[in-house]
């Protein structure tokens, strides 16, 4: 019976939010509060009934009730429960229904959290979100339902994909899709904004949190997406360049660029219309993330919720949204004020700057990933765009970017100094040139670009700790003045700091392991001795493993490393019993900042294994990077002056002053 | 019951929350008349500010410049206010009752035209039912193979044993077990069909070597022998041995003795083959149809596998024959009539809308 | 400097770089792209040696060999035979008979030294580029024959 009322609770979620929907659009101009109170309740009771019928599916999942079909088609009795329960999202239906989830859960929260909001724009902004709600669970229950039953029964499941039985899956599609659906937030407001014709600095105040949220979840999406593909595929690799990466890479881009406009938009009443169309084009590139690669028409090494057949409702349903959106936007952006003037060399113009580059960059990933298709729409060529053309043009692209990135939060609003913050920045530029000479003279490799995209990242990194370092007046007052306005520097200062900082790093990791990294692949008898990048690998044979829903082979080596310690490794090839699906367990040591990377490949003759090795030196850096950013971005929401929408004051203060 | 009774209190629970929502007026609204929604907005932001800076968390000449842009922000809203945005009040009274109808009315019917509410949950563990049929079948196997291993040339033994691997799919065993049954009790053309058969399921349904020799055979052994014929006339066919096929088709054909199962699927292996003959160019599609119709043959002649079956479904649903579909799936659910064992068949049939007639179980 | 002439200075600059990105893209687009052969392709078209390519078709039965790390296998498309070299170890769902997508360059001897195999995570995978071609050999055959 709680299959059925998971199932009854999806659906009077959808028909509360296609009638709020209604009701909202309809009424959104009446000045009384009464139709912002229904669309709050509506959002709350949808987000209830969604989250009802979520813990309906885990709950079959769970208790193995192969009468639901998903769950028939999608686990097994035999897997470890975490497991049972990510199943549950491991496939297009269960996903569509977490992705629905979230969405409405955002909308609780602007309405949780709305209170303060006028209320036509409350009213808007709640109708807009009812109305990707209705689209989305309406598209779910429709096409793809995750409820749909099987009569009669069968008494065992088919088993969850093995390669996505890992605490990945735990993690990563929910953070990812808490960064897509976020920027739905942004779009409503956007859409709302064009309608309403509210389109201030209030607005960019009351947007950017949602911006924040989305982003810092996006970013610690794609990163976990990044080390589970890392250490689960077993191709030594962390980027592929691959359609479902870019596809969540572009919102990114995009959403970094809005996360600053919004900025610009909120201090300075300027760059409104950009501001706006990058809330839409955000969340148009989080929607063509999810869907454009389980329609079926791009092919990628990470599909695991790919349906073709339901690929045309997807795309209609993507280009009703985004066509729509872009009309309004056409139809209104004409009708609004222009901002605040500034010259060239200022913030803003910094920040323009650093817009223009990210989208460029997101503009060039989008190229590259489209090109294949429209080759193949036009002239019947089947050509795939790799790592070779995303490496040249996002990285040319990227390299002006971190050029210019520690100037921007030392130039002033309005009119700034270059020379005077290129005087500050001096010591940072001399030390980033030191550190990068010192660090490529240590390691000595001939590979051209490395130096100078070294010295890209620590230029970055330690223009971040100059700007810190600045604010505090160190080294120029007394160190206890010094230490107090340290302490005393808002929370949105040090959080700029530290996601630049974390931009450095994982820019250094990125150079890093590309140049130095080491690789050997060579067939090993046990006892055999295999030396990589210093480190001494012996193999000592392999023998028979059994978890609860596998076999296989599980091999043994002792390594040692340059310093003498010594551990021992254990790469795996598994078989999962259900599905007889073969998998390689990857045994990863870390060393240090940097990590050794085994596969054991098929044995051969005589206990002879293929196994192969690589040394990825600074790798972590990578990941260390990203979450340095994540943490910066809860830091700035934990700001309470951000999350009351107030306006900054010294703005003000400087506009008085002018 | 039970379950309809909850439908319609949580239905009902969040059209009365919807409602009185709405119809709730503004509690802490201390003025007579409702306030300006957007002038309460601002006197809002005007509480927190002056809550911030009582607490300190913002400082006063932040408090002072966050003070003065909302008063400026709230001059430039009344001077932009365009007028008349009161009208009728009674627009969201008529329509509110409407609205939380229409919610319940496509809850209802959303539910009626896609719910099973006749379906209970099945948890495993409360499940009482667990076939017992495959355990007794696995305890069988292991008692007759320990008593073959004692008495190997109990021909007898070998005889039940070896449909029983073919029907499990262990077609490795079951071909061990024919050659064993035509060692002992020498060759007859069933027999011969029967390890042809088994060889050729082993090799993934292709016939080609031994199997193939095995059908010729047994073929040539009884003049009316009907399996090896099918098996020679689906090869030909699935080799695109058009001419072969026709003249083999042709000769079973003329075997049947009145409307035999096989009969109807014989003729279509036989027209295509004929039209492949004809046709100067063969198009794609009657190669595949081809295969799938010496599948299709083979079934209804000598039973498979459940994954056979579900294969000739799933072929028949790809070349959208879906009456013949329908046909093959009834016809797998007399072979198979264990629901446990025909899970995917099921699914497949579900996903696809064929009908699982009878309620055989 | 006016307002106005600051303004188009602003645009200006805007504009070059927008141009200067956009070359970019279309010379990495010229330069950058690998073209998917079947093994016909690289027959009928020449391929020259050391131009990298995307090579896809199936695995043909029997032809797998492994001499230590190195492993020899035969791509077909039903019509031609191309064989490949890979270093290192196959993805786990490399199996006979089965489509699959090599990266790599024909080397001077006529055998393809692959840089990367790829597989996807499921069972029944087989790549869209390799049923494409595998489509236009059957259409290609029949034209020719008919």
């Amino acid at each position: 019976m709680t299959i059925e009322l998971g199932h009854f609770a999806l659906i009077l979620a959808f028909a509360i939010a296609s009638v709020s929907a209604l009701v909202g659009l309809t009424l959104w101009r009446r000045s009384d509060s009464r139709a912002a109170l229904y669309l709050q309740q509506a959002a709350i009771l949808q987000f209830l009934l969604i989250a009802a019928a979520f813990a309906a599916l885990i709950q079959a999942f769970v208790t193995s009730d192969f009468s639901l079909l998903l769950a028939f088609q999608h686990s097994h009795s035999d897997q470890p429960l975490i497991y049972r329960i990510t199943a549950v999202w491991g496939n297009h239906e269960g996903s569509m229904l977490l992705w629905v989830l979230i969405l409405v859960a955002m909308g609780a929260a602007v309405a949780a959290f709305g209170r303060n909001l006028p209320r036509d724009l409350l009213t808007l902004v709640l109708a807009f979100q009812s109305l990707l709600a209705a689209a989305f669970s309406g598209f779910t229950i429709f096409t793809s339902n995750p409820f749909a039953r099987l009569a009669p029964a069968p008494f065992e499941g088919r088993d969850l994909n093995p390669i996505l039985q890992d605490i990945g899956l735990a993690i990563h599609p929910p953070l990812l899709y808490i960064g897509y659906v976020g920027f739905s937030v942004c779009f409503s407001f956007a859409l709302a904004a064009l309608i309403s014709g509210r389109i201030d600095a209030a607005w960019a105040r009351w947007v950017r949190p949602w911006t924040l949220l989305s982003w810092t979840f996006l970013t610690l999406g794609i990163a976990m997406g990044s080390y589970w593909a890392y250490y689960e595929l077993g191709w030594g690799g962390w980027w592929f360049w691959d359609p479902v990466e870019n596809a969540s890479f572009m919102p990114w881009l995009a959403g970094t660029a809005l996360l600053h406009s919004a900025l610009v938009m909120e201090k300075r009443n300027a760059l409104k219309i950009w501001t706006i169309f990058l809330a839409i084009i955000t969340f148009s590139l989080s929607l063509l993330g999810t869907f454009l690669v389980r329609s079926g028409i791009l092919t990628s090494v990470h599909t695991f919720a790919s349906d073709p057949t339901r690929g045309l409702v997807i795309l209609a349903l993507l280009a009703c949204f985004i066509g729509a959106a872009f009309v309004l936007f056409a139809l209104r952006a004409g009708s609004l004020r222009a901002g605040g003037l500034f010259a060239p060399v200022s913030r803003e113009g910094a920040l323009i700057l650093n817009n223009l580059l990210l989208a460029t960059a997101t503009a060039a990933v989008l190229v590259g990933t489209l090109y294949p298709l429209l080759l193949d729409a036009l002239t019947g060529r089947t050509i795939s765009v790799g790592a070779p053309f995303f490496e040249l043009t996002f990285g040319a692209i990227m390299a002006p970017l971190l050029v210019i990135l520690p100037f921007g939060p030392f130039l002033a609003w309005k009119r700034g100094d270059f020379v005077a913050v290129a005087q500050r920045l001096a010591l940072a530029a001399g030390l980033a040139l030191f550190v990068a000479i010192l660090f490529f003279a240590l390691s000595g490799a001939s590979v051209s670009l490395a130096p100078l995209g070294l010295l890209l990242g620590f230029w970055v990194a330690f223009g971040a700790l100059a700007d810190i370092a600045d604010r505090a007046r160190l080294f120029r007052a007394d160190m206890g003045t010094s230490l107090r306005r340290l302490f005393g520097l808002p929370r949105t200062a040090w959080a700029t700091a530290i996601a630049h900082f974390g931009i450095g790093v994982t820019v250094i990791g990125i150079v890093s392991t590309s140049a130095w990294e080491s690789e050997l692949v060579t067939a090993m008898q046990p006892g055999a001795n295999a030396t990589v990048a210093g480190y001494t690998i012996q193999f000592d044979g392999i023998d028979r493993t059994e978890g609860q829903n596998f076999s296989g082979e599980r091999g043994t080596f002792t390594i040692t490393s340059p310093g003498g310690g010594m551990r021992t490794a254990h790469p795996e090839r598994r078989t999962y019993s259900a599905s007889g699906m073969p998998t390689t367990e990857a045994a990863i040591e870390t060393y240090g900042l940097s990590q050794l990377y085994l596969q054991l490949g098929e044995p051969g003759d005589a206990g002879t294994s293929v196994v192969r090795i690589w040394h990825k030196p600074y790798i972590t850096l990578i990941w260390l990077g990203t979450l340095l950013m994540a943490c910066a971005g809860f830091l700035s929401l934990s700001y309470r002056r951000l999350r009351i929408g107030a306006p900054k004051p010294s703005s003000a203060r400087q506009e008085a002053a002018v | 019951m039970v379950f309809w009774i909850l439908v319609i209190i949580v239905t009902a629970v969040a059209c009365a929350a919807l409602y009185y929502a709405a119809m709730r007026r503004p509690v802490n609204a201390a003025a007579p008349a409702a306030p300006d929604a957007t002038t309460a907005h601002f006197r809002l932001q005007l509480k927190e500010i002056v809550a911030d800076s009582a607490s300190g968390r913002l400082g006063q000449a932040e408090a002072l410049a966050a003070r003065g842009e909302l008063a400026r922000e709230l001059l430039r809203m009344r001077s932009e206010k365009p007028g008349g945005t009161q009208e009728g009040t009674g627009r969201l009274d008529r329509l509110l009752p409407l609205s939380v109808l229409l919610v319940a009315v496509l809850a209802f019917g959303a539910y009626g035209f896609l719910g099973s509410p006749q379906l209970p949950s099945l948890p495993l563990a409360t499940r009482t039912d667990p076939a017992p049929v495959g355990i007794d079948l696995d305890e069988a196997i292991l008692r007759v193979e320990a008593q073959l291993k004692k008495t190997p040339e109990d021909l007898r033994g070998w005889t039940v044993i070896a449909p029983i691997y073919k029907q499990l799919g262990r077609f490795a065993a079951a071909s061990r077990a024919y050659r064993r049954i035509i060692e002992l009790g020498g060759p007859s053309a069933e027999s011969e069909t029967n390890l042809g058969e088994a060889l050729m399921l082993a090799n993934g349904g292709n016939a080609e070597g031994e199997p193939l020799e095995l059908f010729r055979s047994a073929a040539a052994r009884d003049q009316r022998h009907l399996r090896s014929r099918y098996y020679l006339a689906s090869e030909a066919t699935r080799l695109g041995d058009y001419e072969k096929a026709v003249e083999l088709w042709n000769e079973l054909l003329a075997l049947a003795e009145g409307s035999e199962d096989w009969v109807a699927t014989a003729q279509r292996g036989l027209s295509m083959a004929s039209a492949a003959l004809d046709g100067d160019s063969l198009p794609d599609a009657s190669a595949i149809e081809g295969m799938v119709e010496g599948l299709a043959a083979r079934l209804a002649a000598s039973g498979g596998t459940i994954e056979e079956w579900t294969r000739l479904v799933r072929s028949r649903l790809v070349l959208g024959q879906i009456e013949t579909a329908q046909a093959d799936y009834d016809a797998a659910r007399r072979a198979y009539p264990d629901a446990a064992m025909r899970a995917e068949l099921d699914v497949l049939a579900a996903d696809n809308g064929l009908l699982s007639t009878e309620a055989s179980n | 400097m006016t307002r106005k002439q600051k303004r188009l200075a602003v645009i200006g600059g805007l504009g070059a770089v927008l141009a200067l990105a956009a070359t970019l893209i279309f010379i990495a687009l010229r330069d950058q792209i690998v073209f998917f052969y079947s093994p016909s392709d690289v027959k009928e078209r020449a391929v020259a040696a050391g131009t990298a390519i995307r090579l896809g078709g199936l695995v043909k039965d029997g032809s797998i060999e492994r001499i230590g790390e190195t492993n020899g296998f035969i791509v077909t498309d039903g019509e031609t035979e191309m064989a490949v070299r890979f270093v290192g170890i196959l993805p786990d769902l490399f199996r006979e008979g089965q489509g699959v997508v090599v990266e790599g360059t024909v080397g001077v001897d006529g055998v393809f030294a692959a840089t990367n195999v790829l597989a996807k995570h499921d069972e029944n995978y087989m790549p869209k580029e390799v049923v494409d071609a595998l489509k236009q050999r059957g259409e290609w055959q029949r034209e020719g024959g008919g």
